[in-house]
């Protein structure tokens, strides 16, 4: 569990988080969005130690960020993925670089040989341990990314807009890739200006000059937003998510209390027109 | 006048072999277009950019930029780049000054602007609403989506003829989003060419005058984007990951071949509620 008590976090004069009191739970995939400047990647970063805060406390899993050795550790438990996988990559081929990781926290070769094979599998780029990864594209460098971090055997990811520098058929591997961190138990926190990468999220946080504003379920948070003129401002609800609304407002579906995968709401649209 | 790209090929050394980012590419960038590329990651349209603005060369073929060929010499692509903005992917890699306003000025003191540099900055980031208390910041302590307004900022400040931006939408705000659309199309207005490398295709619709199309360093389509079931059909048939909103009038408009244009949610419910009663 990742737990933030009374935390307040600034850069120099200028106060970025106040008094942010928050609790990720085991195996959660919690979203985060808001405006430019509001204090997201700050909140992240916070999250695994990157940043330690001025006042509160940040503990994962009983351990305190502030308190070095245990940062640490808890940087062994909470990966954090960055939104330009440039920043992350240190190795000069998939292989090297997925042993660096893993030879800082002291694993056997053996130990090291098995996970890189696993791990690539998993974010499907198996057979590319001698590849440069000068030769990789940009996808294929979010997902290397994550399989360095997947190495170290985290249970907690944090991803800052992951897929914002991919092309939509990048990104659609990608968001593969989380479904299966998902599936297999990871708590996932992520970043993102696109909601329908947030549509599956368990819980949906927006965060407004370094407060939580809203801590709702996704399909609940957006209908607060669509109704606080002052919100909307800043939340780009993509025009199927608005769609899905409408309909369930004007009484054309059900209501629901989850928002629709792609291929559910083409059906729905199908089958309306079929009707009429 | 316009930016011409002729049989242009380029390519870039990695490990002693000789890779093409490039192959004999030929169009035409206008002015007073809003000229947008699609393709995916390695595909060359930052490349693509770079020769258009005279910051690569092509290893054969030529680029010229209202009537300068850009291979030509140092005082030619000196010229180009005083008539082409680039704004980078990764906007950190372009700064390196002290604060904002120096960062923003830097290049209209470089071509020998020196007057209202003070008002001229204030306008832009009006415009693109930055904060003016930021301007004595550092740039490398603002935000991701602040970053990217001042690396837009400090391109439009030297007023070129074109401005090339590379995927400049990134990390931007719903508010930084709209204000970056309506900024472009004023620059169009203005007559200025932009060139807009983005993979955002929801916004094509409201900029995309013709989209151009890379697949591994090759152009391999070029379309109108005015009207939106031509510019849906085009990218559905090049099998790119369409919006979820766009398959959903897809779906409506094969059923009704009146509709032609894109029409937002709330007038597509109005639709179907109408259809319902209609077919009630």
């Amino acid at each position: 569990m990742i737990v933030l008590k009374a935390v307040s976090f600034s850069y120099g004069k200028e106060m970025i988080l106040k008094d942010i009191d928050l609790r990720i739970n085991e195996g959660e995939f919690v979203g985060i969005i808001g405006p430019n400047g509001s204090g997201k990647t700050t909140l992240l970063k916070l999250m695994n130690g990157l940043l330690i805060p001025n006042a509160g406390e940040v503990e994962v899993d009983g351990m305190k960020t502030n308190i070095q050795e245990q940062n640490w550790e808890i940087k062994k438990i909470a990966g954090y993925v960055f939104q330009n996988p440039e920043n992350q990559i240190v190795g000069i081929t998939v292989e090297e670089d997925l042993v660096f990781g893993m030879e800082n926290v002291g694993l056997p070769v053996d130990e090291m040989k098995r996970r890189i094979k696993e791990v690539l599998q998993f974010v499907g780029l198996e057979g590319f341990e001698k590849r440069s990864v000068n030769s990789l594209s940009g996808g294929q460098k979010q997902r290397l990314a994550v399989a360095s971090i997947l190495a170290i055997g985290p249970k907690y990811f944090l991803f800052d807009e992951p897929t914002s520098m991919l092309d939509p058929n990048s990104r659609k591997d990608f968001l593969q890739v989380l479904k299966k961190l998902r599936e297999s138990g990871k708590t996932i926190v992520m970043i993102s200006h696109d909601l329908e990468e947030l549509i599956e999220c368990n819980r949906l946080l927006f965060i407004y000059d370094g407060r939580v504003l809203l801590d709702d379920k996704p399909v609940k948070a957006l209908k607060d937003i669509l109704e606080n003129g002052e919100m909307i401002k800043y939340v780009d609800i993509p025009d199927s998510i608005r769609f899905q609304i409408l309909l369930e407002k004007y009484g054309l579906i059900d209501k629901k209390d989850y928002l629709l995968k792609k291929i559910e709401l083409i059906k729905v649209v199908k089958d309306l027109v079929n009707t009429f | 006048m316009s930016i011409l790209f002729k049989n242009v090929f380029f390519n870039y050394k990695f490990a002693k072999q000789d890779i093409k980012a490039l192959e004999n590419i030929n169009l035409e960038f206008k002015k007073s277009t809003i000229s947008v590329i699609l393709g995916e990651t390695g595909s060359g349209k930052s490349t693509l950019l770079q020769l258009a603005s005279a910051l690569l060369l092509p290893s054969s073929g030529s680029v010229i930029v209202e009537g300068i060929d850009s291979s030509l010499s140092e005082t030619s692509r000196y010229e180009i780049r005083k008539k082409v903005g680039i704004v980078f992917q990764y906007p950190e890699s372009q700064f390196f000054l002290d604060t904002v306003f120096d960062e923003i000025t830097f290049a209209p003191k470089n071509y020998g602007i020196k007057e209202n540099l003070k008002d001229i900055v204030l306008k832009i980031i009006k415009e693109l609403g930055i904060d003016e208390k930021l301007l004595k910041e550092s740039p490398f302590n603002l935000s991701g989506g602040e970053k990217r307004k001042v690396a837009i900022a400090s391109v439009l400040s030297f007023s070129p003829d074109y401005i090339a931006m590379d995927e400049p939408f990134v990390g931007l705000d719903k508010t930084g989003k709209n204000r970056l659309v309506d900024l472009i199309l004023k620059l169009k207005d203005q007559g200025k060419g932009c060139i807009i490398v983005t993979h955002y295709l929801e916004l094509l619709k409201d900029i995309a005058d013709e989209v151009f199309v890379l697949k591994n360093g090759k152009l391999i389509s070029k379309f109108e984007g005015k009207i939106f079931f031509e510019l849906l059909m085009n990218l559905k048939r090049l099998k790119f990951e369409m919006p979820t909103f766009w398959e959903i009038l897809e779906v409506f408009m094969s059923s009704d071949n009146k509709l032609e244009n894109y029409i937002p949610p709330e007038e597509l419910v109005e639709l179907l509620i109408d259809f319902k009663k209609r077919g009630a």
